[in-house]
């Protein structure tokens, strides 16, 4: 861990739960803080960015989608959603608050390690396959090695997790990605995550450089197959 | 214990309609043909008969003159077509046709006129109907008698019966005809009934009745409404009570999970008892966790109308998938080459799982897995998972599907860590794809579980 632990911060009102998280992360070498709700959570966030951020969807007062959307308006840290509904309803909604993935309770510790590694991952700077410094096509400009994209010579902020998937399309014009490779590449969980992670951060990729939404030119979807970046 | 079917209310209405239409239309027609065959008649005889009057009168005249010629007198009477006048005069008979003698003239109609009566009478000549009158001629020792041949009158009363046998039949027709279009018309709210009512036995709760105007079928259609209703809040009210109860176990399952993982990474320091009593207690806690989300999963399936999107999944690539996650080692795979582009219409997660459900089974209580295959079937495919185990007694083969069926199953399975809802989940997964999941015994020994699924593309 490089001498300075990763910290995790932990958003759970169940007292037990917090507890045995913190046992079980600090075994695995992280650093632990932990909030019973979003108020005290966003609390710590504002004096301190953890690395990564468990969130309990189920809080009292400020729930965790408001909680999601309100660390996401200041910060770019890595959001792993911890719902025990596992409904589609409830994981889209909280993938759409902003969080770059789920987890559905209960968990096993092994699972919940690999997915923050994975996340922790994707916030290294990423060099490209050829290694030049730059990467265009239709009217997209990035530098992946400094984390700057522009859209048609505007700068546009992309979360880790959108930036990686640009990364994925733009290094492979053309080429048809499956949910499944995506969810592979990008989140690094081969077959153990949920399509429905990508297709959220699809639209939420296309609402940041599409000018048309519903009518997407760059991130297109192959109906049956997956997605392709037109070049 | 078999009832005997009826014929169809339809049917049996039609027929109740159609024979009182013909009871009364028959009724109606022979009373109209016998009136009117009564009228015709008497007024042909009234006519008849004032003829033979007159021509009794010539006759009397004409015979009282001096030499009366009798041939004569017959050949200047005034007779209607088909009317024939014979004269008798002291024993001899005189007659303006050859085909009529005297001789067809029957006995009631000659005595009574010997004896001074006058006679009217229907008889036969040759078989035709005809009208015969006798009128005694006292004063010149004669008697005159005419017979008129009848036939236009039975051609015009055959003609009325086949007009009124024809009115007849039409009206039984139509009766029927009503009967039919009637039951139709009432049955139409019970068959609508029994469609709505077949939908929602395979599970579709958004069926309702279009509301009915008519009073006493609106009752009908509003309670089944409100039965449906009722149900409908019922199976959910159930459902999600089972749901709440697995999403209550999350958290503490969660903490018990998250310690338990904690005593696994600091084995080494607990005494060999103390180890031996974790491990126990963490396969019972993943088991307990499995027993949550297989709950969750059926208490998902039987919630009715969950909105799911469907998409075209390859099924063997999704076999070879579930295959790759490489918890059931190394496995013989039989796949036809014709079905590597089939397609299954549904829900990926649900196929998975009801696929590794099945694998599950085949290693904890099959003995292991021997061969999985892919096989064509009409417009369906089939998944087949053959074991090594003992089989499955042919008193369990419905049963094993069955929820928590282990306890009753006439065999013990073992229990090595299984949820006892397993195999229901395949079953639930394979009717909600349109399919079904069977189980019988290999030739070789051994069970063999089949889950078809209908395919939506061409092979």
């Amino acid at each position: 861990m490089d001498g300075v632990s990763d910290s995790v911060l932990v958003v759970d009102d169940d007292d037990r739960i917090r507890a045995s998280l913190r046992l079980a992360l600090e075994d695995h070498g992280y650093r632990v803080v932990d909030a019973a709700d979003a108020e005290t959570a966003l609390e710590s966030i504002g004096r301190e960015v953890p690395d990564v951020v468990l969130l309990d969807l189920m809080l009292p007062g400020i729930d965790g989608f408001e909680c999601c959307r309100r660390i996401r308006r200041e910060h770019d840290v890595p959001i792993l959603v911890v719902s025990a509904r596992a409904d589609s309803h409830d994981v889209v909604a909280g993938l759409e608050a902003g969080a770059d993935d789920y987890i559905r309770k209960p968990f096993d510790m092994p699972e919940l390690t690999a997915r923050i590694r994975a996340l922790r991952r994707r916030l290294q700077p990423t060099a490209t396959l050829d290694g030049s410094s730059e990467l265009r096509g239709a009217g997209v400009w990035m530098a992946p090695d400094r984390g700057e994209v522009r859209v048609d010579g505007q700068s546009v902020h992309l979360t880790k997790t959108e930036f990686r998937l640009l990364l994925e399309f733009m290094q492979h014009p053309g080429r048809v990605f499956t949910r499944e490779v995506l969810l592979d590449r990008v989140w690094d969980y081969g077959y153990f995550g949920d399509p429905r992670i990508v297709d959220v951060h699809i639209g939420r990729l296309r609402a940041k450089i599409e000018g048309d939404t519903a009518n997407p030119t760059r991130v297109v979807t192959v109906r049956g197959f997956g997605y392709k970046f037109d070049a | 214990m078999r009832t005997r079917r009826r014929l169809r209310l339809s049917v049996r209405l039609a027929v109740t309609f159609g024979v009182g239409a013909l009871l009364v239309s028959t009724l109606l027609a022979s009373t109209t043909y016998f009136l009117s065959r009564r009228y015709l008649a008497r007024e042909q005889e009234h006519t008849v008969l004032r003829q033979a009057y007159f021509n009794a009168a010539v006759v009397r005249g004409g015979m009282q003159a001096q030499n009366p010629n009798v041939p004569a007198l017959l050949d200047v009477l005034p007779a209607g077509i088909g009317t024939n006048a014979l004269i008798e005069q002291g024993g001899r008979w005189y007659s303006t046709s050859l085909t009529v003698s005297r001789d067809g003239l029957p006995a009631a109609v000659k005595l009574p006129v010997r004896d001074g009566e006058v006679v009217q009478a229907w008889i036969r000549i040759n078989g035709a109907p005809a009208l015969a009158e006798g009128i005694p001629l006292p004063s010149v020792d004669g008697a005159y008698f005419q017979i008129t041949n009848e036939t236009a009158l039975s051609r015009t009363l055959e003609v009325l019966r086949a007009v009124l046998a024809a009115a007849a039949a039409a009206a039984t027709l139509a009766g029927a005809v009503v009967g039919w279009w009637a039951s139709r018309r009432l049955t139409a709210p019970l068959r609508s009934v029994a469609a709505a009512a077949e939908r929602i036995a395979v599970g579709d709760f958004q069926t309702s009745l279009p509301p009915e105007t008519d009073v006493e079928l609106g009752g009908l259609v509003d309670s089944f409404n409100a039965m449906v209703d009722a149900l409908k809040e019922r199976i959910e009210r159930d459902a999600r009570f089972a749901g709440d109860v697995s999403h209550e176990l999350r958290s503490p399952l969660t903490t018990l999970s998250t310690a338990l993982s904690v005593l696994q990474g600091r084995r080494n320091e607990l005494s060999s008892r103390g180890a031996d009593a974790l491990d126990l207690l963490s396969g019972e806690v993943q088991r307990f966790q499995r027993l949550v989300e297989d709950l969750l999963e059926i208490s998902r399936a039987d919630e009715p109308g969950a909105p799911v999107d469907r998409e075209s999944i390859r099924i063997c690539e999704l076999v070879l998938q579930v295959l790759a996650e490489g918890r059931y080692g190394e496995v013989t795979t039989d796949i036809d080459s014709r079905l590597l582009d089939a397609t299954v219409e549904g829900d990926k997660r649900r196929l998975e799982q009801a696929l590794r459900n099945l694998l599950d089974n085949a290693q904890r209580h099959g003995g292991g897995i021997v061969r999985v295959a892919v096989e064509p079937l009409d417009d369906a495919v089939a998944v087949v998972v053959d074991d090594m185990g003992p089989g499955v007694p042919a008193a369990d083969v419905e049963r094993i599907f069955d929820r928590f069926a282990r306890g009753r199953l006439s065999r013990r399975r073992g229990s090595q860590g299984g949820t006892g809802l397993g195999l229901a989940i395949v079953r639930e997964h394979a009717r909600w794809h349109g399919g079904h999941v069977a189980v019988r015994n290999r030739p070789g020994g051994g069970a063999r579980f089949q889950l078809e699924l209908p395919t939506s593309g061409a092979h």
